[in-house]
């Protein structure tokens, strides 16, 4: 690439050179692949645990509200609607659609917590947290479900806050106007990412929640 | 991060900008994959996928419960992968397989762990 500069119009504000977003998108999807495995090593401790516990796992699948767990993946789904709305709305040129859906993720990304945080709180207050009293003089399998379960939702939700992070960024540049329509990759990456948070889910609450 | 003039911001909203099709990075600028129907198509199916799951649980499957929920998981994984996530459209191959190899990749690490669990 020549040492002189493009006209900053054509070639992006910080950048030279031309715009190739197909890079960015296998460098988020090599980041997502990283992901699946990290969760996968979980899910493969999960099931080994399982297999060896089975009685124990069931029993302690039992102690979890259903209700809780069915909102939430419903909230969960549509939050993923929303942002791939958002991403369409804004490439045909809707920045105003797009911003509203992606305040609806946002708003859908905080009932997640919020609900999450009462699942929480419940099971704290019956004695179900981490090496408490009452957990410990449970048996083996029920302590593994449970540490599973407070690792692997834990971890959920951190993703769950970095992606409410990055949509919110993408949210703040278009209304900016930093964050443009021929250069979409930020707030398509940040979709990507979210609909990962969203497939993890979609493994956790069938296999934590609706043990039969 | 230098500031925009009002000008520039447009012209780079502008779709008929003739850098987008010189360097074959056109994938869905401008012109957005699917539509408002089929992604809420795909959001009708899982939710309905989800009350499926769900009610089966409710059921005496016995061993075959464990394989009908995670055949409803990958399926609703899969709806996502291809329409939300766009893989459907996606002209890359090298993005298109990295999925599925990771996903061979972990079935190979939960089948050889079962093995040696089972027949230790």
């Amino acid at each position: 690439m020549s040492g002189t500069s493009a006209p900053a119009t054509a070639h992006g504000p910080h950048h030279a050179g031309p715009y190739n977003p197909a890079k960015g998108r296998l460098g988020m999807w090599l980041f997502i692949c990283t992901e699946v495995l990290l969760f996968g090593g979980l899910f493969l401790l999960y099931a080994v645990y399982r297999y060896r516990y089975a009685e124990a796992f069931h029993a302690a699948s039992g102690l979890l509200d259903r209700l809780f767990g069915t909102a939430n993946t419903i909230v969960l789904i549509t939050s993923s609607l929303t942002v791939v709305l958002a991403i369409f709305e804004f490439e045909r040129g809707k920045p105003t659609r797009a911003r509203n859906y992606l305040l609806f993720t946002l708003l859908c990304g905080l009932a997640f917590l919020v609900i999450k945080s009462f699942e929480w709180g419940a099971k704290f207050e019956h004695g179900l947290y981490p090496n408490a009293p009452h957990l410990m003089s449970m048996g083996f399998g029920e302590i593994l479900y449970f540490g599973l379960y407070f690792t692997m939702t834990g971890l959920h939700a951190i993703h769950v806050i970095v992606g409410m992070s990055v949509l919110f960024v993408a949210w703040r540049r278009i209304g900016k106007g930093t964050l443009m329509r021929t250069r979409p990759a930020f707030l398509e990456n940040g979709g990507l990412f979210w609909h990962l948070v969203d497939v993890i889910w979609i493994f956790l609450f069938p296999l934590f929640y609706l043990i039969s | 991060m230098s500031k925009l003039t009002r000008q520039a911001i447009e012209e780079l909203n502008a779709c008929d900008d003739p850098d987008l099709d010189v360097h074959g990075g056109t994938h869905g600028i401008c012109h957005p994959h699917g539509s408002i129907r089929l992604f809420v198509g795909i959001w009708a199916a899982l939710i309905a996928f989800t009350f499926l799951t769900v009610a089966m649980a409710s059921w005496e499957l016995g061993a075959l419960s464990i394989v009908a929920v995670l055949a409803i998981a990958a399926t609703k994984s899969t709806l996502v992968f291809l329409g939300f996530m766009h893989l459907w459209w996606e002209d890359k191959l090298v993005i298109k397989i990295l999925i599925p190899v990771v996903l061979v990749l972990l079935a190979i690490f939960i089948g050889l762990t079962y093995t040696d669990i089972l027949y230790r």
